[in-house]
């Protein structure tokens, strides 16, 4: 019951004061708001990009028509191609590099002499690309091409080994079965910056909220008022689990309005598996007091303490791809050591509404983190106690 | 049984002695001074009779109880008026009183009728709902005083309580400690202010580098150092030669001069004056101020340490 009184009155002070507010309340939100606007081109929210279409001009020699129409034609007047591709027709290499250069066409097709040559013999064929100032369009033309060529050399293959009748019969099988308009995005679903930003500053900002019960602890010997609590009739293990308590609420307050209130004014969505949610946070502020008892208990100063925690808590987020994700295999690496990665991918998986195994594992890692820093505080604790 | 006793206690910090072999005897009732200069073990000693700090060696009772064995039993009965101010500053009056009366069991009407008194005592039930950071120095240590005593605890403790405040407020709380002790409080007042211990302790053990020098009422502490009564004179023309007379006076027992102003000590002022400005006469001593000082409590503690209390 006294502990419990240590812990309303804790709340109480934190909630008085302005830097408190700001810092665990306000400045997330602001940080998300900033974060989620700023990067939301960096990650993508699942729509699929459209594809430009591709001017193409092909260059091929008098005589050739004939041969190369037989299945091109058709290729290239099925919808799919037809909506990729706009044909143009050359008569000479120079020509294609020239309109390519004057941005008349974005890709050029140079069929080679022999090329009617080496179907007949049914030897490989291969035909001279050029590519264009566009890298995307570039890439669809070169995409087109090569699926018709390999169709080719497939026809070209089988006639060495079935003999020649078998030519006039393949390439009608090719336009429509080699080219599949899909989405890559409908096998699952994607999160928004906003999302990503509000789990991210969510786990960063519980985290500070450590360094805020470091503090508290800290000022109760610097005040002196820590030596008057003493002389109270309540243990000292109490009112150190007391000062704990009052943060860890004012924690718990802090999740429920950042996430409440970027579902409301951001419009996050936060998934569909409000207990893992609420685990994890319960398990990020838990690791957070327990970091704040072990700094501070074994910080020779209120400032040491201070700066250590701002170190971890950054370098945590940094790490865990917090501010932004950083496809360095080193990174990634050490960024599985972090609480902040557990945390954040544990997040984003209730998000997208992973499988609850899935979740599990990162809650189970995150809880492994705990016990860890568990152990670590009550020999802290032990060693160092907590008076003034 | 006296209410409280400290049996040979000693304490050590690394290779400090800080309290050595130390012997108290407290009765109900009575406002006890601790007298000693800064380190010289009273702080040390309070923070054991609360139970703050672990004895080396011997046993503390406060009321029966072993502090040792019962702490949190023995600091119910306490009220701890730190020297240093232990205020939430964020926190109005009000709030520091009642989260401390919660802390010592007070609940409901009875929390707020005890609020309302301590506040009352110390002259701040107009400034209940002000924070402290608001308060003058005064104010913030009749509030520290305040937290300590709503309790109604069996023994308060002061430790220093008047750093650093203007007389104003030195004298409300010497009162307020007289009118604690009037409703049946014990008290042990510490301070190197030799006339805040004299003003209002009934009886007095002077501390000095651990030990307890002297103990017993200020009567019995003046006894001690019967026959050393100061008498301070301002003169004019102090010679050797004069100087070298008073010197053999037989019942001078020490002098010492500065400039213009000349200390004895005698075994009587009353019956050495006579002689005393009979020789400065006869030397052409013009005297312009003569002072006669029965011994205080510092008399004693220079007496018995050769060092002043602010040393």
């Amino acid at each position: 019951m006294k502990m419990w009184h240590i812990i309303w009155f804790e709340l109480r002070m934190l909630i008085r004061m302005r830097v408190v507010l700001l810092n665990q309340f306000l400045l997330p939100m602001v940080l998300i708001l900033i974060l989620g606007n700023a990067l939301s081109g960096m990650i993508s929210l699942g729509d699929d990009a459209p594809i430009d279409t591709v001017t193409a001009m092909i260059v091929e020699s008098p005589g050739q028509e004939a041969l190369t129409s037989v299945g091109w034609n058709e290729f290239l007047k099925t919808p799919e191609i037809s909506e990729l591709l706009k044909v143009q027709h050359g008569d000479h290499r120079e020509e294609a590099i020239s309109s390519l250069k004057s941005g008349d066409s974005d890709f050029a097709v140079v069929i080679p002499t022999d090329f009617a040559d080496k179907v007949m013999k049914g030897e490989s064929v291969k035909w001279e690309m050029i590519y264009g100032k566009d890298h995307s369009k570039n890439h669809v033309a070169e995409m087109i091409f090569e699926s018709y060529l390999d169709e080719v050399n497939r026809v070209q293959a089988s006639t060495m080994v079935l003999g020649p009748n078998t030519l006039n019969s393949a390439p009608q099988n090719v336009p429509t079965s080699y080219v599949e308009m899909a989405s890559l995005n409908k096998e699952g679903n994607a999160y928004s910056a906003f999302q990503y930003y509000a789990a991210s500053m969510l786990i960063m900002f519980l985290l500070y909220s450590g360094l805020t019960a470091s503090s508290s602890l800290q000022s109760e010997k610097r005040n002196k008022t820590l030596y008057r609590l003493n002389s109270t009739p309540i243990s000292t293990l109490k009112i150190f689990l007391g000062k704990i308590g009052g943060n860890s609420l004012v924690a718990c307050i802090q999740a429920v309005v950042i996430i409440l209130g970027t579902t409301w004014l951001y419009g996050v969505n936060w998934g569909r598996h409000p207990i893992y949610l609420i685990l994890l946070c319960a398990l990020v502020i838990m690791a957070a007091m327990l970091m704040a008892v072990v700094i501070t208990l074994l910080s020779k100063s209120s400032e040491s303490a201070q700066t250590i925690f701002q170190v971890i808590i950054v370098g945590m987020t940094f790490l865990s791809g917090g501010f932004q994700r950083i496809p360095v295999d080193i990174i990634e690496k050490l960024g599985e050591f972090t609480i902040n990665h557990w945390a954040l991918q544990g997040m984003i998986r209730i998000i997208l509404d992973a499988s609850t195994g899935e979740i599990l594992h990162h809650v189970l890692i995150l809880g492994l983190f705990n016990v860890i820093l568990l152990l670590v505080g009550t020999v802290s604790y032990r060693k160092v106690g907590y008076h003034e | 049984m006296a209410f409280i006793e400290v049996n040979d206690v000693g304490k050590r910090y690394g290779d400090k002695l800080s309290v050595d072999h130390l012997n108290l005897r407290i009765e109900e009732g009575e406002i006890f001074g601790l007298l000693g200069p800064n380190g010289a073990g009273k702080s040390t000693t309070i923070n054991m009779i609360v139970g703050l700090l672990k004895l080396d060696q011997g046993e503390i009772l406060v009321d029966g109880i072993s502090v040792k064995d019962r702490p949190l039993e023995v600091k119910k009965k306490i009220g701890l008026v730190p020297q240093d101010l232990a205020l939430y500053e964020m926190m109005s009056a009000a709030d520091n009183i009642t989260f401390f009366g919660k802390l010592y069991g007070l609940r409901g009407r009875e929390l707020k009728e005890r609020v309302t008194e301590a506040l009352r005592f110390v002259g701040l039930e107009d400034r209940a709902k002000e924070a402290p950071r608001t308060f003058s120095g005064g104010m913030k240590r009749r509030l520290n005083i305040a937290c300590a005593i709503m309790h109604h605890p069996k023994l308060i403790i002061m430790d220093e309580p008047t750093v650093g405040i203007d007389p104003q407020s030195r004298n409300h709380i010497l009162e307020s400690v007289r009118e604690l002790n009037r409703m049946g409080s014990t008290i042990i007042y510490t301070s190197h202010y030799m006339e805040e211990v004299s003003a209002i302790c009934d009886r007095v053990a002077i501390m000095d580098q651990g030990h307890v020098i002297a103990c017993g009422t200020q009567e019995e502490l003046r006894d001690l150092v019967a026959g050393e009564e100061k008498i301070v004179m301002t003169a004019m023309g102090i010679g050797e030669a004069v100087l070298a007379e008073l010197k053999l006076h037989p019942r001078i027992n020490s002098l010492h001069q500065h400039d213009n102003v000349l200390e004895l000590y005698t075994a009587s002022s009353q019956s050495d004056l006579q002689d005393i400005l009979y020789i400065c006469a006869q030397h052409d001593v013009v005297i312009h101020s003569v002072v006669c000082e029965r011994p205080t409590l510092e008399t004693l503690f220079l007496n018995l340490t050769g060092r002043t209390l602010r040393d």
